[in-house]
């Protein structure tokens, strides 16, 4: 099954492009023509892509999150709801732009844009397939973090500039978890980046299917915490608590209406598509898979996984209950933080043994593996039980009401399985 | 760097440098000039990408565009309304006239010094030397300045902790 | 028509000029902060200009060091 380098050969959708630029280059065009021409083909696919997942995933989302709720969700416009999206986006658009009055008007303009261009420039260095990059810069890691670091920044413009007493509340939260939650971050593809010795995705997904081994299964631990501190930087439940409705209004985007909150809207979405392309491209083998990239084309399997991810989080918010921001700024700072610096410390001694000594891959990374694994469990319980969240509270009183007298009997606390059933004293 | 890409990119990240930087001068609003500084950092982000150095560029858009402006912008939120315009002291023509005898000399000096200039095109990837280096070479300093950092951490720490635990008999 | 050293010199200095009026003139506290920032950045270019442009010790440290890959 090996096509390779012919047009029609969609494993590597570059093949397909690169024919297009040969036939440019010998019509004589100058020699920046194909330059520019692949860039503009691969953002404008990439632009196609995010659109449509978005699209697709607010209608996938919101029947998921409904069937997890026990009911149906949106299923009157179109077939099966099929077209709710589009009436969504339509509704946006069709809404007025309303800027309050004593708003900052060009910040207030502004805000969205910042906040939507981050989340698209992300997909410019995550390796979709095979050498289907747009951008494979030397420092890809580092890009992705600066990149998220600038997501901070959009967000306290757009509270700022609402002058809304809870929209600054809620952007200052929102500040506050983000930048807590970029240092694990930073750790946690620190780890990744100490296995792969480098910094370029490209090159983290060639070493995990050099070694044949995914390094999800090498650095679970930097995986948990990337997946937490992804599920903070997106602002997704069960971490939303800057824009839930029931906290703070909407948080920092409470003035905005129209396709204002379209783009804070679809903002997110991307930012869940981003976050899960990196923990895909990084810790789930990107487009390898164990040599089914031979006959299924590599970007499919990506986008398979990406999916997946994807619906991981989309589990997570229908099923477990907001954190507050007390608690997700301790959980940062006291929690992850020490188990993220545990884990750099413990990777960068185990690629050092693994290099000083010579150990042949086979050997060592079943070993490092393991070592992670155990490292994993043990901390992530063992800190957990030091910090004292793992004891067992005592139940508070319960009133039980009799059914014949009609008056409150006070029970003393049962250590056993609550006593259901009517009054008996 | 002669090809027209370059001399391009570095006009149009020049300008917008140079420009969001008399932005930060002129502006009204203390926060606009915020937002113009963080302009300006990213322009030098861009220039840094076009001398290759493409660490330092990624890592001043870390810090300088994601950190240090959402420090200066915390400062200004936390502070009183009073305070929020961007006005210039009285010593606003005397300040002109050092920052442009100031610039000029350091302009005229370097253009007029003969720079024994080795052009021996980009550097490929700088993350890798960089890291050298600072393990290194420049292991000390890179010690001193995290010893540093962290006595600055400690500190802040301390500054704001509440005086509770003298209350408490 | 190239680009040399000396753009980004003249760049640098522009920046510092513009650095030091903030810094000197402005009444609020934060501004005399973002001034001397900006300075900190135009001295953080030019000397990225000159390790691009000009013959440095690092680079021969570099070329001779024998166990960097």
């Amino acid at each position: 099954m090996r096509l390779l380098a012919e047009w029609y050969d969609f494993r590597d959708l570059g093949n397909t492009i690169g024919a297009l630029l040969d036939r440019i280059r010998d019509w004589g065009a100058p020699d920046w023509v194909p330059y520019v021409a692949s860039g503009v083909i691969g953002a404008v696919a990439i632009l196609l892509w995010t659109v449509l997942s978005v699209l697709a995933f607010i209608w996938i989302e919101r029947r998921v999150v409904a069937l997890m709720q026990n009911r149906i969700g949106p299923n009157r416009v179109g077939p099966n709801g099929l077209l709710q999206p589009v009436a969504d986006a339509l509704k946006l658009l069709l809404k007025e732009a309303i800027t309050t009055r004593d708003a900052d008007r060009i910040l207030f303009w502004a805000a969205p844009v910042l906040i939507f261009i981050p989340t698209m420039v992300i997909f410019a260095v995550i390796p979709f397939g095979r050498g289907m990059v747009l951008a494979d810069l030397n420092v890809g890691v580092l890009f992705l973090i600066a990149i998220g670091s600038t997501n901070t920044l959009a967000v306290f413009l757009a509270g700022w500039s609402s002058n809304n007493k809870y929209a600054l509340l809620g952007a200052m939260r929102t500040v506050a978890m983000l930048i807590s939650y970029e240092i694990i971050q930073v750790l946690a593809l620190l780890g990744v980046v100490l296995f792969a010795g480098s910094m370029r995705l490209g090159d983290i997904v060639d070493w995990q299917r050099d070694m044949d081994v995914w390094l999800l299964f090498i650095q679970p631990l930097a995986l948990l915490a990337y997946i937490i501190s992804g599920a903070v930087e997106i602002n997704r439940s069960p971490m939303d608590i800057s824009e839930a409705e029931s906290e703070i209004v909407a948080g920092y985007h409470t003035e905005y209406g129209g396709i204002k909150f379209g783009f804070f809207y679809q903002a997110e979405y991307l930012a869940g598509f981003g976050i899960a392309a990196i923990i895909t491209s990084l810790y789930l083998g990107g487009w390898t898979a164990w040599g089914l990239e031979e006959w299924v084309p590599g970007w499919l399997i990506f986008l398979g996984k990406l999916y997946l991810v994807f619906f991981l989080y989309i589990w997570s918010r229908g099923t477990l209950p907001r954190l507050r921001i007390d608690q997700l700024m301790a959980f940062a700072w006291k929690y992850l933080l020490p188990l993220s610096l545990l884990n750099v410390v413990v990777a960068g001694g185990e690629v050092l043994v693994w290099r000083e000594a010579d150990v042949p891959s086979e050997v060592a990374l079943p070993v490092i593996g393991a070592i992670n694994a155990v490292l994993a469990v043990a901390l992530v319980v063992g800190w957990a039980s030091t910090l004292g969240h793992l004891r067992r509270e005592r139940r508070p009183a319960r009133a039980i009401l009799t059914q014949e007298v009609g008056a409150i009997l006070y029970e003393k606390a049962a250590p056993g399985p609550l006593r259901r059933g009517s009054g008996q004293a | 760097m002669e090809d027209a890409g370059s001399i391009a990119a570095f006009w149009v990240l020049a300008v917008i440098t140079v420009g969001s930087a008399l932005m930060v001068a002129a502006a009204r609003n203390l926060i606009h000039a915020v937002v113009a500084l963080i302009v300006s950092f990213l322009g030098v982000a861009g220039l840094y990408v076009t001398l290759s150095a493409d660490f330092l560029a990624v890592t001043q858009v870390l810090i300088y565009a994601g950190a240090v402006s959402v420090l200066i912008l915390f400062a200004i939120v936390l502070t009183p309304t009073a305070a929020r315009d961007n006005a210039d002291s009285f010593l606003r023509l005397p300040a002109l006239l050092l920052a442009v005898v100031v610039a000029f000399t350091i302009g005229l000096a370097a253009l007029e010094t003969d720079w024994r200039i080795a052009d021996r095109g980009g550097f490929e990837e700088t993350a890798s030397a960089i890291g050298e280096a600072l393990l290194d070479k420049y292991v000390l300093p890179f010690e001193i300045a995290s010893v540093l950092l962290l006595a600055a951490m400690i500190g802040a720490i301390v500054l704001v902790r509440p005086e509770s635990a003298s209350v408490e008999e | 028509m190239s680009v040399d050293l000396e753009h980004y010199l003249v760049v640098g200095a522009v920046l510092f000029g513009i650095g030091l009026y903030l810094a000197l003139a402005k009444r609020n506290f934060v501004g005399v902060l973002m001034g001397i920032e900006m300075m900190f950045n135009a001295a953080n270019l030019t000397f990225a200009a000159f390790s691009r442009f000009v013959e440095s010790e690092m680079r021969r440290w570099r070329d001779r060091c024998s166990w960097c890959s």
